[in-house]
């Protein structure tokens, strides 16, 4: 009888030994110094330039809001009706505010003539409005004293009357192509 | 010879040599059964031994339809010759005429629904991706791979090798008819233990309530494994209990090798063998019968289908109970962070905002963790009932017994195991009652049709839409079909055209796996991964980039040793260091290839502190508590005045001590706290990053428009130093230049 139950007896320590064997198993205690990678070096590659055009790879950075992420005919991209966007500046003096949009001819029907109004860093540089629609540039300098060059600044364009999808809750703006400060 | 003819080869080939195996050994052990359990328990006890003998063939890389083709021909011809083909035992007595065509009926509608859904294209969340992904590479490489980037290759694959059989000759859809197959053993099975224990009506309801449930055909229908665990854990309580009655010493060997594919099935099945062992050695103490030789035996033939997982976890990733237990075996496979992440994570599904909610959402609505039993199941409480039988407190322990693990995770699908039981249970009340249980049934069945489930569960709940006859003939192609009710196929097919043969892809979130060759890296499934995920984010999340410096001065010291040791505790913040720094005045010392450094925990990636990038940082992966440490030995004195430690932001509770090991061997307290600043974070991290995941050999990066970063990859694409070369759906496929 004894001899019979040995082998079982004998196997299961066996198979607990091996499980506290594997809890043994030996961690590398230390490590050589690594191959060192170069120091980064050079501008930031990501930062945002005074200008974009909406057909830019980036220029999605440059939006905060209400800008679609949707381009258009490789060139351009529906605003809402308030878009805004961010540009960073090397410089403050001598800055013109640029903007070439065009009012859609399907979207001026509905709604006729269009008041824009600019603003930088929250302060109001213009309000125009456009009595026909098609392709349009606004330009117009930016006072030195309300840009900063050490943090973004912003722009925003308000539509007066957006137009509104008849069955959707979709707004529409401008058709926005390039924005931003040039000197 | 069209694509349905392998897929039914696949899986009946499987099924026929399981069935084989099964029956030459209960013909080798003698053992007298009823007809039908003949048949059901020989598949079962068949299943493990073919899983067993898969194992072996995939350890040693003989994955080869000849081989397989040869050795199963071989396994049912010496069955046939040994008669264990023929059924020997008596039948059972009939079920009575109207619980027989009622049982017929239904079961025969459902078995048509489920079966043309098992061959339709494989299209389950979790079985094409790593059920199969993992299947289909040990195809390729024609056994197992030393797979260690993928926590779920570490977990027992039990009918996973079962799978593996069915797929070499049928692929997908023949893997999961093999799991469809013990969907249909388990009601057999239930209901000739109950003929065979004299409650054949109840046995009858039972059976179908859990058939029907629609979380069973789901995920029976797929290739996971839930079901089969089912079976296993069923066939384990049906041999107790005829030991129970019989005393025959055979069924030990069924019962112990059953518990140990328990476990080999899957971990939380682990619960059979002590079951057993409790219940053999309880009869035998009342019986005043030797105990310890039979347990031995059943513990014995355990071990036989439990240690080879072990084993293999051990060799691969030092660690036999990978991926749990990861601070009890430490190892650089699976961080001990992710493990109680992962298990919490399990216990509390996010949309759940109290446990109350679960009796619900797994009965009627099905979402939140993930598909329902059905709502006849809310009545489960009066199968306590029960208890006033022997045969009902028998299957209510075992619902005890084998749900006890259900709160290590809360998903519907775990509450499969302990279904049959509590069916069984819920069967012997309501048969007592005219006309209670055929009603039940009748409701249960037009409930659980898949069209009729969102009379009242969740829309998005996990279920079977429709029957698919045409899908499961191919009538309608694989393709066709998976492109249109699976995204992840497609973009499993893009990655095989677009990523070279031997390509690694990197992803945060999993894709359907078993439909490509490349390998895939999932952030979450290993700690390679998680670290690469790590340095992804690094130039993404401002907090993780080494803007934190902390500096160490003293006066100068010759000195062997430098050790930052961690003196804060508590908290949920892991610590890191993305570089340490020794200086001398302005001169930073040259680190040496004689220097040695040391970390604890996680050793393995102290290198990561002294590589010199921005972008990787040496991480405990645990929780902050005193006592963690990082260490240079210089090999030689040198004289060193301030230390400086880059650190992330992540991390604000860290509290650090510089200590010193001089010439003589004595260890001194340098500094007991930094000097701190504030730096800003480094140009040109973003193409670091993408650098070091190319060192780690990946050169592809596949973003989901809802991952984390997804955007900032998208419009820095230049910056990222990545090309998009395709996109399907929401999934976008960058090329690291």
């Amino acid at each position: 009888m004894m001899r019979r139950r040995l082998p079982l007896s004998a196997a299961m320590c066996a198979a607990a030994a091996t499980l506290m064997l594997a809890a043994c198993k030996s961690i590398p205690d230390t490590y050589a110094p690594p191959v060192q990678r170069k120091p980064l070096e050079g501008p930031d590659d990501t930062a945002l330039r005074s200008f974009v055009n909406m057909n830019d790879p980036e220029a999605e950075a440059y939006v905060v809001r209400d800008v679609s992420k949707t381009l258009e005919s490789g060139t351009w991209r529906w605003t809402g009706p308030r878009p805004e966007l961010r540009f960073s500046l090397s410089a403050t003096a001598n800055q013109k505010l640029r903007v070439d949009f065009a009012i859609a001819e399907s979207t001026f029907r509905q709604t006729g003539p269009v008041t824009l109004t600019f603003t930088v860093n929250g302060n109001l540089l213009d309000k125009v409005r456009y009595v026909s629609h098609g392709e349009k540039r606004f330009e117009k300098p930016a006072p030195a004293s309300w840009l900063r060059t050490d943090v973004h600044n912003y722009v925003s364009i308000e539509v007066d009357k957006p137009w509104v999808a008849p069955t959707e809750r979709t707004r529409l703006g401008i058709i926005l192509i390039r924005a931003g400060f040039v000197q | 010879m069209p694509q349905a003819f392998y897929i039914l080869f696949g899986a009946a080939f499987t099924v026929l040599v399981a069935f084989a195996l099964g029956g030459f050994l209960l013909c080798v052990l003698g053992l007298r059964l009823y007809r039908a359990e003949e048949r059901l328990l020989a598949f079962v006890a068949g299943s493990a031994l073919l899983s067993g003998v898969l194992f072996a063939l995939a350890a040693l890389h003989l994955i080869q339809k000849g081989v397989l083709l040869a050795l199963g021909l071989a396994v049912i011809v010496l069955a046939a010759k040994r008669g264990a083909l023929r059924p020997r035992g008596d039948s059972f007595p009939p079920l009575p005429r109207f619980w027989k065509y009622l049982f017929a009926a239904v079961f025969a509608v459902f078995f048509v629904l489920y079966f043309t859904n098992a061959m339709a294209p494989e299209r389950s969340p979790d079985g094409s991706s790593y059920h199969l992904g993992l299947v289909a590479r040990y195809v390729r490489e024609r056994g197992f791979a030393r797979i260690t980037t993928n926590m779920y290759a570490n977990l027992s694959q039990g009918i996973e090798m079962l799978f593996l059989h069915a797929f070499v000759f049928g692929r997908h859809s023949a893997a999961a008819l093999v799991h469809f197959s013990f969907l249909v053993a388990l009601p057999l099975m239930m209901l000739a233990y109950a003929k065979r224990f004299g409650f054949p009506q109840p046995g009858a309801a039972g059976a179908l309530f859990f058939f029907v449930s629609p979380v069973v055909g789901v995920d029976g229908i797929s290739a996971y494994n839930d079901v089969a665990v089912a079976a296993i854990l069923f066939a384990i309580f049906y041999l107790l209990q005829i030991w129970d009655r019989e005393r025959t010493p055979a069924l030990l060997v069924l019962i112990g090798l059953l518990a140990g594919f328990a476990y080999a099935a899957k971990y939380t099945a682990f619960v059979a063998l002590p079951y057993a062992l409790a219940f053999l050695g309880w009869k035998l103490y009342r019986a005043k019968q030797p105990v310890l030789r039979p347990l031995l035996k059943v513990t014995l033939l355990a071990s036989l289908m439990i240690a080879p997982w072990m084993v293999k976890n051990w060799i691969v990733v030092d660690n036999p109970l990978s991926p749990f237990f990861n601070r009890l075996f430490p190892n650089p496979y699976v961080h001990v962070s992710f493990e109680e992440e992962y298990a919490r994570g399990m216990r509390n599904y996010p949309e759940l905002k109290s446990y109350w909610e679960i009796p619900l959402e797994a009965t009627v609505r099905g979402r939140v963790l993930g598909g329902l039993l059905g709502p006849l199941f809310l009545l489960s409480p009066f199968a306590l009932f029960a208890l006033r039988k022997r045969a009902g407190r028998q299957l209510l322990l075992a619902t005890a017994v084998f749900g006890s693990t259900y709160a290590a995770n809360i998903g519907t699908r775990f509450l499969i195991p302990p279904a049959p039981f509590v069916s069984l249970a819920m069967g012997l009340v309501f048969v007592r009652l005219p006309d209670v249980a055929p009603t039940l049934v009748i409701a249960h069945a037009v409930f659980s049709w898949p069209s009729h489930i969102l009379w009242y569960a969740d829309r998005q709940c996990w279920r079977m839409e429709r029957w698919q006859p045409k899908q499961a003939l191919r009538i309608e192609s694989e393709e066709s079909w998976l492109n249109f009710k699976m995204p992840s196929y497609s973009i499993a097919r893009m990655i095989e055209t677009l990523v070279p043969p031997g390509g690694k892809v990197f992803t945060l979130t999993q894709v359907a796996e078993a439909y490509t060759s490349r390998e895939i890296l999932v952030a979450y499934q290993a700690a390679s991964n998680h670290t690469m995920g790590d340095i992804l984010w690094t130039p993404i999340i401002r907090d993780y980039s080494p803007t934190w410096h902390h500096t160490f001065r003293f006066p100068p010291e010759r000195l062997r040793k430098v050790r930052v040791v961690q003196t804060a505790g508590g908290g949920p913040h892991l610590w890191s260091v993305s570089e340490m720094r020794v200086y001398l005045g302005d001169r930073e010392l040259r680190r040496e290839r004689h220097w040695r450094l040391r970390a604890q925990p996680n050793p393995w990636d102290v290198q990561l502190a002294f590589d010199n990038s921005p972008v990787t940082r040496w991480r405990s992966w645990e929780r902050l508590r005193p006592g963690m440490f990082l260490e240079i030995d210089f090999g030689t004195a040198d004289t060193v005045d301030h230390v400086l430690l880059e650190c992330s932001r992540d991390q604000f509770n860290i509290r650090m001590r510089l200590e010193g090991q001089l010439p003589s061997g004595e260890w001194k307290t340098l500094d007991g706290e930094s000097e701190q600043s504030f730096v800003p974070a480094p140009h040109g991290m973003r193409r670091a990053a993408t650098e070091e995941l190319k060192a780690r050999g990946v050169n592809y990066l596949l973003i989901h428009d809802f991952d984390f970063g997804a955007d900032d990859l998208r419009i820095w694409a230049s910056a990222w130093g990545i090309e998009r070369i395709g996109e399907r759906g929401a999934g976008k496929l960058y090329r690291i230049k």
